[in-house]
C-alpha cells in the first residue's frame, strides 16, 4: 500500500528523471559508505585484535571505545568543517571522514569482542604450529573474528547511511559545503520543505539499505553462522 | 643418551588478581626429556603440569631458570616440539587436511611437499578419507587423531601431549591410547620422544616409560617411578598393578617421600579370574553317579565319552567341574571317584547339596567371594551386573555372562543364594547356610 502510495506520488509530481538522478546519488553515496567500511576495517580491525588479544588492555579500554562509539558525532562536525575548509578539502571526500565519526567505533568495538572470542586454545595452537603473519590472520584471526565483524560492519554501515544526511552538507558561518550524494539530497529537501524530494529520498535510501541487507549482509551473516562458527 | 630439552631451575610465578603479590605456580623444576623415552609429567589439579608443559612449549615463558633445547636456550616458540591439546583444539573453518598442513605451511613448506606429508599422516592416524571433511562433521576420537596428525606430521624432537584423551569418552580414549602406543611401540613414531601430562595414574604407567610425580601448591617435581616393563605395558601383569598401586599411595599422601623403590606385591589372584567350567550340576551328578555304578569307581575317559555319545571335548567341562570340586581324580588316562564323589553321588538329594555346597564353598573362591559380599549387604541382596561386571575384568563380556549363568546354577543348586531373573539381583536365602 505505502509503496504504491509513494510511488504514485513520486512519479505524478516527480518524474523518471528524478528517480534515476537519486539513484545516481544513492550509488555515490553507496561509494563513501563502502569506502569508510573497508578503511575503517582496515585501520580498527589489527588495532580491534591487539587490544582483544590482550584481556587486561581490553578491560581497560572498553568503557572509552564505549564512550566514543556513543559520542554524538556531530558535536565534532564543525571543527571538522573548519579543518576542511582551511585546507581546502572536498566534502565529497570530507563526507566520508564525517560519517566515520560516529560509525567507525562498531568495527572497533567489534573487532575487539570477536577477537576476545577466539578460544585460547586456538591462540596456544596458531602460536605452537609457528602461524605467523600472513597466514596468522588468514587462518586465525579473519575466520574468527568474521561473525563479530559482520555485526560491526551492518551497524556501521546502518550508521554510515544515516549520517550522510548530516554529513554531506556541513556549515561553518556563513559557509557551507556541499557533498553530490543522497545525504545531501535529502538534507536539502528537507530544509526546502519539499515533500515529494523528500519521499523520494528517503524511499531511495531505504530501497538501498534494505537491498544491502538483503544482496550482501545476510549471506555474510548466513556464511558467518555456517563456515566460521566458532 | 642427550637431552632434548633439560628444564633448569625453573620458577614460574602468576600475578594475583589483585595485582600486587604473585603466587607461585612451579617451583625449582629441574627435568630432562631424553632421546627415544616416553615420559609422562603426573599431577593433580594445581600442580602445574601444564604450565611446565606450555614454558617447554615455549608459549609462556619462565619467570626464572630456563629451558633448553638441544641445549640451546629457548626464545620463543620451541620449534623442535609439536604439542596435542585436550580440547584438540582445531580450526573449525579448516579441512581436516587444512588442519594437518598448518604447522607445515608456516615452516614455509612447498604445497606439494605438504599435500604428500599431510595425507601421510592422516593415513597415519587412521583417518585415510576424511581429509576434506570439516571437524564438525567427524567425532571427538577422530577430532583428536587430527590433532595427533596435525603434531606428528612435523616430525618434532619431542611430541608434547596435554591431557590427550581426558576429553574423549572411555572406550574412545582407550583405543586410541592402545593407537598411539602401538605406533611408539613399532618403532615408527615419528616423534623422538613424547612427554604426556595426565591426571590419570593408569594412562602414565599404561604409556610411560618414566613417570614424574607432580606435587600442588606450589607445583613442583616429588619424584619419578621407573615403569620397568616391556613395551607394550601389560596392564594384567602384576608389576602393572603394584606400580598403579604404589603411585595411587604416593598421589593421595603428598607428604610421602616419592622414592620410586616398589616393591613387589604379590597381589592375590582374582576369584573372579579362575575359570569355572560350564557344567550344570546335573551334569555333574550324572556323570558321578554313573561312575559310582563302576566297580572302583573309575573309568577309562573314552570309553565314558563313548559311553555317554559324548566327544572327549564335550566331556572336558563336566571332568574338570568334578575335578574342581574334589568329586574325582582324573590320572592316566582314567577318571576315579574320591571318597567325597563317592559320597555325593550315592547319597540323599538334601545331603548331597550340603556336600556339593561345602566342595564349592572350600575349593572355588568365587563362591565364597559371592556369598560375602551378600552377606555384606543390609538388602543381602547384590544386582547381577556388580558381579558380571568383577567377570568382566578377566573374562570378554560374552564369556563372563557363561561364568556367571554357571556360578548361578552351581550356587542355586547348593542353597548358597537365590537368583531372581525378573530383577536380576542374587539374594541370600533364609535361614543363611552354614558355611
Amino acid at each position: 500500500m505505502l509503496l504504491v502510495w509513494i510511488v504514485h506520488f513520486v512519479s505524478t509530481s516527480l518524474g523518471l528523471g528524478e528517480v534515476l538522478k537519486t539513484f545516481a546519488l544513492a550509488l555515490l553515496t553507496l561509494l563513501r559508505v563502502s569506502l569508510l567500511l573497508v578503511v575503517a576495517s582496515l585501520i580498527w580491525t589489527p588495532i580491534g585484535v591487539a587490544i582483544g588479544f590482550q584481556p587486561r588492555l581490553a578491560r581497560a579500554l572498553q568503557p572509552i571505545v564505549q564512550f566514543l562509539a556513543s559520542f554524538p558525532a556531530n558535536f565534532v562536525f564543525p571543527f571538522a568543517t573548519l579543518l576542511f575548509i582551511r585546507s581546502h578539502i572536498s566534502l565529497d571526500w570530507g563526507s566520508i571522514l564525517l560519517m566515520a565519526l560516529g560509525s567507525q567505533w562498531y568495527i572497533l568495538f567489534n573487532s575487539i569482542a570477536g577477537a576476545q572470542r577466539i578460544p585460547t586454545d586456538l591462540r596456544e595452537m596458531a602460536a605452537a604450529m609457528g602461524l605467523h603473519g600472513w597466514q596468522r590472520w588468514r587462518q586465525l584471526i579473519i575466520p574468527g573474528i568474521f561473525s563479530a565483524w559482520v555485526t560491526g560492519a551492518i551497524t556501521a554501515s546502518g550508521g554510515a547511511w544515516n549520517a550522510s544526511i548530516v554529513s554531506e552538507i556541513v556549515s561553518w558561518g556563513s559557509t557551507t559545503l556541499q557533498a553530490t550524494g543522497l545525504g545531501s539530497y535529502i538534507a536539502e529537501a528537507t530544509t526546502q520543505g519539499d515533500w515529494p524530494r523528500i519521499t523520494l529520498g528517503i524511499a531511495m535510501m531505504s530501497l538501498f539499505v534494505v537491498g544491502l541487507n538483503r544482496l550482501l549482509w545476510q549471506r555474510l551473516y548466513q556464511l558467518a553462522e555456517t563456515r566460521y562458527h566458532l | 643418551m642427550s637431552d632434548l630439552i633439560r628444564v633448569q631451575h625453573l620458577f614460574k610465578r602468576f600475578p594475583r588478581p589483585d595485582g600486587k603479590s604473585e603466587f607461585t605456580v612451579l617451583k625449582d623444576v629441574n627435568l630432562s626429556i631424553h632421546a627415544g623415552e616416553v615420559v609422562a609429567l603426573l599431577g593433580r589439579s594445581g600442580s602445574g603440569k601444564s604450565t611446565l608443559l606450555r614454558i617447554m612449549a615455549g608459549l609462556i615463558p619462565p619467570s626464572e631458570g630456563q629451558v633448553l633445547s638441544q641445549g640451546q636456550p629457548l626464545r620463543g616458540v620451541n620449534q623442535n616440539v609439536a604439542m596435542v591439546f585436550q580440547s584438540f583444539a582445531l580450526l573449525p573453518w579448516l579441512t581436516v587436511q587444512e588442519n594437518v598442513e598448518l604447522g607445515l605451511e608456516a615452516r614455509g613448506i612447498p604445497k606439494t611437499e605438504r599435500q604428500q606429508r599431510s595425507l601421510k599422516a592422516i593415513d597415519m592416524v587412521g583417518l585415510d578419507g576424511f581429509e576434506s571433511a570439516y571437524p564438525k562433521e567427524i567425532s571427538g576420537g577422530m577430532k583428536q587423531r587430527v590433532g595427533f596428525a596435525r603434531a606428528l606430521v612435523l616430525e618434532p624432537q619431542v611430541l608434547l601431549m596435554d591431557e590427550p584423551f581426558s576429553a574423549l569418552d572411555v572406550l574412545t580414549a582407550e583405543n586410541l591410547r592402545g593407537e598411539i602406543d602401538d605406533l611408539w611401540n613399532a618403532k615408527a613414531f615419528p616423534a623422538q620422544s613424547i612427554l604426556i601430562v595426565t591426571h590419570n595414574i593408569e594412562e602414565a604407567v599404561f604409556l610411560a616409560d618414566r613417570v614424574v610425580i607432580l606435587g600442588s601448591n606450589p607445583g613442583r617435581i616429588r619424584g619419578e617411578v621407573a615403569i620397568d616393563l616391556p613395551r607394550p605395558h601389560d596392564r594384567q601383569h602384576p608389576r602393572f598393578a603394584a606400580l598403579v598401586d604404589y603411585i595411587y599411595t604416593v598421589m593421595t599422601n603428598p607428604d610421602i617421600e616419592v622414592t620410586g623403590t616398589v616393591a613387589e606385591k604379590t597381589l592375590p589372584p582374582s576369584p573372579y579370574a579362575q575359570a569355572l567350567p560350564h557344567a550344570r550340576v546335573g551334569g555333574i551328578s550324572g556323570l558321578l553317579e554313573l561312575l559310582a555304578e563302576r566297580s572302583g569307581g573309575s573309568e577309562d575317559l573314552p570309553r565314558l565319552a563313548e559311553r555317554l555319545s559324548l566327544s572327549v571335548d564335550d566331556l572336558l567341562p563336566f571332568l574338570e567341574a568334578t575335578v574342581l570340586l574334589g568329586f574325582a581324580d582324573v590320572a592316566g588316562g582314567d577318571i576315579r571317584l574320591t571318597d567325597i564323589g563317592r559320597d555325593f553321588a550315592t547319597t540323599t538329594i538334601l545331603r548331597s547339596k550340603d556336600i556339593f555346597r561345602q566342595q564349592a564353598l572350600s575349593r572355588v573362591p568365587v563362591f565364597h567371594s559371592i556369598l560375602q559380599t551378600l552377606q555384606e549387604k543390609q538388602n543381602r541382596s547384590m544386582r547381577s551386573e556388580f558381579f558380571l561386571d568383577l567377570w568382566d575384568e578377566h573374562f570378554p563380556h560374552a564369556e563372563a555372562a557363561r561364568q556367571f549363568a554357571t556360578a548361578v546354577d552351581w550356587g542355586r543348586y547348593a542353597e548358597l543364594f537365590e537368583y531372581d531373573a525378573d530383577e536380576d539381583r542374587l539374594y541370600l536365602p533364609e535361614p543363611i547356610p552354614i558355611s
